[in-house]
């Protein structure tokens, strides 16, 4: 397996120079008609978020669909989605890294890319969600006049702490990878650009001893964000394991949400990385070995997922609580049926397609399972929140909650300001990392003769 | 009386990653001192070829995170114990299991942000909206071995050797180019 996925999956006619002119041709060509398309629904998206969002600052959250038995709703939903989708990059970014899994440098500048967009997302939620939006400065421990300070036993207040060192690590990774091809953008190009890219990239010349010092902080990097990334959607969780909710009070929750969250990542890696191969014309460089190692890994991860909901299950039987067994027969055949059994068919089902190298390996088809896992994955949250709280312990209180207009409207607006903020990504910096891909061609100089002793 | 210091150096380029690192190797041999190098991006084995230094950034790094575990613990402590000791559901104010996740996320961010400022120091990085640069190719496909000299006689004897090497590019630079350490004040 490892020997498979170590292989480099680009071709040995790629040479060194020919990968700056097409991962840079982007930056300074015109906008194509697709991408303006997209640009133009994302800002729309967008735009009925933000008007969605006013509304509620306005009027409170009153205006949400939530209610006095269903607390969480739509927006922490939404919160643990976002926060999951930024998972994929950083075990693209990090783990892959330590695992020296080479292919890696093909899409690692944009799957952090897209775990910085998918953070900024996330944190908005909880921002919003607190009912006094103008005290979210209470969350930080600082000294006031009240002499009061944070509660620290609080997995809230844990959460706190993980996703902003999740959000400040992964931009200050993210940008150091960058350094060097700010660099070489800086050298290619002239005016105002030059000037701009001449300081993002810190005077970088690529001297040897630079680089020594470099590429220790780079690895320094993936060691830290590892155990981070692992921490926050474990933290993430106890949020909800914590507890004493039927449903909500398990231990599988920290590595059920951390797989589930490398599950939906790569399904939204996958969602971004065939629009952008296609659009920007990068399939050498992003090729169909990279998009197959992927879906594996969605497959993988379908599977993990797939085993907790049958362990949730079976403990839940095995557990003898009449409270949990009630729980978890409500998921499955209760009044919300339907978003259960979504979640199954979308997270367990559809990704088994990938056990066939075809699909794996067929662009439209990993496309639209792609977007399923999404969905799947946005639906297994909804079920852990809202069905465990629906019906609490006194049937008097029991309640169904629906999403409103407004919690729809702000989601829409969450995946527009994430599609404008990956658009924008694409047409101002390297989509590929530069320097880190041309260290790993076959042939970066055209040396190859085909001999054995030539592949090292 | 202090050696003259090299102001200038001669550079020999290639594209060519396993021409460069034999380069280094031959220069080395060769006794050439205070011997540098730019790469569009890192081949592996330049350490050994050129004889760079490691890099003390792990250690640093490394210093940070028990510093900021440390620093975690104690700020935790410190509000919940000491300050304003609160009860909050008949736990003890230091119970520091609670303590964990928050004494981990410390420890990360100290660590990633010392890492920063550490690379920032080693590789001596600074915004530049002027940056000159010897060669637009040497960040694009085009490695250089950069022989720092400071009399006439060590220049030819940098530039022979590069002949000898069969480097088909030679030029002569001032160090100031590469390295801010260089600029005259």
């Amino acid at each position: 397996m490892s020997a498979v996925l170590q292989e480099s999956p680009l071709s040995t006619d790629i040479r060194a120079s020919h990968v700056t002119d097409d991962v840079l041709a982007p930056m300074s060509a015109r906008p194509g008609l697709l991408w303006i398309l997209a640009f133009g629904l994302a800002t729309m998206c967008f735009g009925i978020g933000a008007i969605s969002v006013t509304h509620q600052l306005a009027h409170g959250i009153g205006i949400l669909g939530i209610n006095n038995t269903v607390g969480w709703g739509a927006y922490i939903t939404d919160f643990v989605f976002w926060v999951g989708i930024g998972h994929a990059g950083t075990l693209i970014s990090a783990i892959l890294f330590l695992f020296r899994q080479k292919w890696r440098t093909a899409i690692n500048r944009s799957a952090e890319a897209m775990t910085i967009f998918a953070v900024m997302c996330a944190g908005l939620f909880p921002l919003l969600h607190i009912g006094r939006n103008w005290y979210a400065y209470w969350l930080i421990p600082y000294p006031n006049k009240r002499d009061l300070w944070v509660n620290f036993n609080s997995p809230l207040l844990w959460d706190v702490f993980a996703v902003s060192t999740y959000a400040t690590t992964s931009v200050i990774f993210w940008y150091v990878g960058l350094i060097p091809d700010l660099a070489t953008v800086r050298d290619r190009v002239k005016g105002i650009k030059k000037i701009i890219f001449g300081t993002l990239s810190l005077g970088w010349k690529g001297t040897g001893q630079s680089w020594v010092h470099y590429e220790r902080a780079y690895a320094q990097f993936a060691w830290l964000a590892t155990p981070l990334v692992l921490s926050v959607h474990s933290i993430v969780s106890f949020d909800f394991a914590v507890s004493n909710l039927p449903g909500w009070h398990t231990t599988i929750f920290p590595p059920y949400f951390v797989a589930g969250a490398v599950f939906s990542g790569f399904g939204m890696c996958i969602t971004l990385l065939v629009v952008a191969r296609t659009t920007m014309k990068l399939e050498h460089l992003i090729t169909m070995d990279h998009l197959d190692l992927c879906n594996k890994v969605i497959l993988a991860t379908s599977w993990i997922v797939s085993l907790a909901y049958l362990t949730e299950i079976f403990v839940a039987w095995y557990s003898g609580s009449y409270y949990e067994r009630y729980a978890f027969l409500n998921r499955a055949i209760g009044s919300y049926w339907w978003a259960y059994w979504t979640m199954m068919i979308c997270n367990c089902v559809l990704p088994q397609l990938f056990w066939f190298k075809s699909i794996r390996r067929n662009l439209f088809i990993m496309f639209v399972i792609s977007i399923f896992v999404n969905v799947g994955m946005w639906f297994e949250r909804f079920n852990i929140f809202v069905i465990s709280l629906h019906q609490d312990f006194l049937p008097a209180n029991w309640n169904y909650y629906v999403p409103s207009f407004f919690d729809w409207a702000t989601t829409l607006g969450s995946f527009g300001m994430f599609f404008i903020l990956f658009l924008l990504f694409c047409r101002v910096l390297p989509v590929i990392a530069v320097a880190e891909i041309k260290s790993v061609l076959p042939d970066p100089v055209g040396n190859f003769t085909g001999s054995k002793e030539d592949v090292k | 009386m202090m050696a003259k210091k090299a102001t200038q150096f001669v550079a020999g380029f290639t594209t060519d990653p396993q021409q460069f690192l034999h380069l280094g190797e031959k220069a080395r041999e060769a006794g050439f001192k205070n011997i540098d190098s730019t790469m569009p991006f890192p081949v592996h084995g330049f350490e050994e070829a050129y004889g760079y230094k490691g890099s003390w950034i792990g250690l640093a790094a490394f210093g940070a995170l028990l510093t900021g575990w440390a620093a975690g613990f104690s700020m935790q402590t410190w509000m919940l114990n000491f300050d304003y000791p609160i009860n909050i559901g008949g736990k003890p104010h230091v119970s520091w299991p609670a303590f964990v996740p928050v004494i981990f996320e410390c420890g990360i961010l100290f660590a990633a942000i010392t890492t920063l400022l550490s690379l920032i120091i080693a590789a001596k990085l600074r915004p530049n909206p002027m940056t000159d640069v010897v060669n637009d190719r040497l960040t694009h496909d085009l490695f250089s071995i950069v022989l720092p000299f400071t009399s006439e006689e060590e220049k030819t004897k940098a530039e022979a050797f590069l002949k000898e090497q069969n480097v088909s590019e030679i030029e002569v630079h001032d160090l100031e180019l590469l390295d801010p350490r260089y600029i005259k004040g």
